[in-house]
């Protein structure tokens, strides 16, 4: 939830700002743009770790290794408190999904008992 | 309630976390079936993609920044940016013996109230179909049943040959009646129902128990309330079914009843996922729908197995127009068409087969030589009434030898028409051939034509097995058999005079 209220932030900042300098109509063009950069920008060797409570360098140094070892190559870790995770890790590297979060289980088991 | 209790209890043990990394996008579309997926960046063509609550669909566009899919079943529970995970399967029916006798849809899915069959392999529903070096020329026959096509376009196995009239003419009769037909003839018919009335699929599979023909027999439904994505899907699972029993070295039948509604849900796909429109609103591809679609139809050679595909592909056209786009494209692809006509229909000539339109480009070799004998004069004789009976029309002073034409033609006309529910045997069939162009109903009144044959057939039956027999296995017509059908003929108009002289109204 966290991260939708910021994006609405910045959302809404841009808008005020287009909006001051009277160029509202350039938006389409920075949407469209911002989605092109978005996309050159994703980093290949970059995991993002989503967990409810923050990692200890000990916890991190092993996540590292494990990736490392996983993806066969250096990865690097941005960490991330999740709030609405109840317990186990969300990792993503460029759009590949780890998803060991109790959150995640509990889901699947309920897939799996309603629909076998 | 304790089975209930099992069963949820056998789940939860079922039941290991997936803890592999998968390729996972958000829905950013949705409608009409159709989803727009963002972040699938290593989804592939054709793969299978898992939406929530255990729905799956299939990558059909690949954009720059996403994915199209058609979610294959229910997409009300699902929502805008709900997760959606690449699977890196492409999509596959169960395929095996325990098909034969029921009814799924396009994924496996049983849809006659019975457990789903326990098969235990599985076929790609899109494969690029064989080359050249596997396959062989068409040299068995498919028994329709249908004296006229039988006779005049006869159906080998491995022919893609059409079916194609306006709506109610009688194009699905004539598959049914093929298939009813296939008893104990050693080839499994698969029957791909797309887009029809769920009605439809119910009386069908009513009319197949009804002739015990279900035991050889699977049916593919997608009925005109399932999404488009499974009408589309359905002709490639039939066919998919086929290759298993084809790969065997055993034959099989797969009649797609009807590839109009296929192109129909097609281009629905097609228009919601964007993609440029061409010619009556279908895009580029249709062509190749079909063609990959019946170039998966095959008679395989004895190295591969000898075992066969053939294909009856149904088309509906829209007041005989022959020659709209989806018509003329399966036309091209296929090895001849069956016409059918509504004006005959409408006359009592049933099945209202166009003698002069259809046609069966390689199903001639795969004649037996017995029909092949007695064919030709058939055509030729119907060929000559079709020419004749326009000018008949006019005059009323007709010479002999064209009357008599005209009479032989009206008998052979007769001799053609068929219930859909009586499919013939090919030894009666030859026989009955045989007796109509040798001049043996000349003197029989056209309303007797019917009764005449079944009592020449039971006669025959009952009088001479043996002849019945040596035309089933020897498959030719020699002297001595010939002969043999002369005497008997001959026989019968004698001791039928009331079934082979005209009445006396009649001579007036």
């Amino acid at each position: 939830m966290k991260d939708l209220n910021q994006i609405e932030i910045i959302v809404d900042s841009i808008i005020e700002y287009l909006s001051s300098s009277q160029s509202l109509d350039l938006l389409p063009e920075i949407a469209k743009k911002l989605t092109e950069k978005s996309w050159v920008k994703i980093d290949p060797n970059l995991a993002l770790i989503s967990s409810a409570v923050k990692l200890s360098t000990v916890q991190q140094a092993l996540v590292k290794k494990t990736l490392s070892r996983h993806f066969d190559r250096p990865i690097r870790l941005k960490t991330k408190i999740d709030p609405a995770i109840i317990g186990g890790l969300k990792i993503n590297v460029a759009g590949q999904v780890i998803d060991a979060t109790l959150n995640h289980h509990l889901e699947s088991l309920k897939d799996q008992v309603i629909y076998g | 309630m304790a089975n209930l209790h099992q069963l949820i209890t056998n789940r939860i043990n079922q039941f290991t976390p997936d803890l592999t990394a998968r390729s996972v996008g958000r829905i950013i579309t949705l409608g009409d079936g159709v989803a727009t997926v963002s972040g699938l960046n290593d989804a592939m063509m054709a793969e299978i993609l898992e939406f929530p609550q255990k729905t799956y669909g299939l990558v059909l566009n690949l954009d720059k920044h996403s994915a199209g899919a058609i979610i294959l079943g229910n997409s009300k529970h699902l929502k805008e940016g709900d997760e959606v995970a690449a699977t890196g399967r492409i999509l596959q029916v169960p395929v095996g013996e325990e098909l034969i006798g029921r009814v799924i849809g396009p994924l496996g899915n049983p849809l006659d109230g019975q457990p789903a069959p326990k098969t235990s392999s599985s076929n790609p529903l899109e494969k690029i179909a064989p080359g050249v070096i596997s396959r062989a020329s068409v040299s068995q026959p498919v028994q329709t049943g249908v004296n006229a096509i039988d006779s005049m376009i006869p159906v080998g196995r491995g022919q893609r040959e059409l079916i194609i009239g306006d709506r109610s003419t009688g194009k699905s009769a004539i598959a049914i009646t093929t298939v009813i037909n296939q008893k104990d003839k050693n080839l499994i018919c698969i029957y791909v129902v797309i887009g029809q009335k769920a009605a439809f699929t119910a009386q069908l599979v009513e009319t197949l128990k009804k002739y015990k023909a279900l035991d050889n027999t699977i049916i593919v439904a997608a009925n005109a309330a399932d999404v488009p994505a499974l009408q589309y899907l359905a002709p490639y699972a039939g066919v998919a079914i086929a290759e298993y029993f084809a790969a065997k070295g055993k034959d099989a039948l797969v009649v797609y009843d009807d590839l109009s509604k296929h192109a129909w849900a097609y281009r629905e796909l097609s228009l919601l996922l964007r993609r440029p429109s061409g010619r009556e609103a279908y895009p580029g591809d249709v062509f190749y729908l079909h063609s990959r679609l019946l170039e998966r139809a095959i008679k395989l050679n004895k190295d591969s197995g000898g075992g066969s595909i053939t294909a009856l592909p149904i088309i509906e056209t829209q007041a005989g127009d022959v020659s709209a786009y989806i018509p003329t494209n399966v036309i091209s692809i296929t090895d001849g068409q069956i016409y059918l006509e509504s004006d005959l229909f409408n006359a009592g000539i049933r099945p209202a087969i166009n003698a002069g339109l259809s046609v069966s480009r390689v199903g001639g070799n795969a004649q037996i030589k017995a029909m092949r004998q007695v064919s030709g004069k058939l055509r030729m004789n119907l060929a000559q009434y079709r020419e004749l009976a326009a000018f008949a029309q006019f005059s009323s002073d007709l010479d002999a030898a064209t009357k008599a034409q005209l009479d032989r033609g009206a008998r052979i006309t007769e001799v053609l028409k068929q219930g859909w529910d009586e499919p013939m045997s090919v030894e009666n069939q030859v026989c009955l051939i045989w007796a109509v162009t040798n001049g043996y109903l000349d003197k029989t009144p056209v309303n007797k034509v019917k009764d005449w044959q079944t009592a020449y057939l039971t006669q025959l039956k009952s009088t001479q097995p043996d002849l019945l027999k040596s035309i089933a296995q020897e498959k030719i017509l020699t002297d001595k058999i010939i002969k043999v059908l002369e005497k008997s003929t001959q026989r019968f108009n004698d001791s039928h005079k009331d079934l082979s002289l005209q009445d006396e109204v009649e001579t007036l």
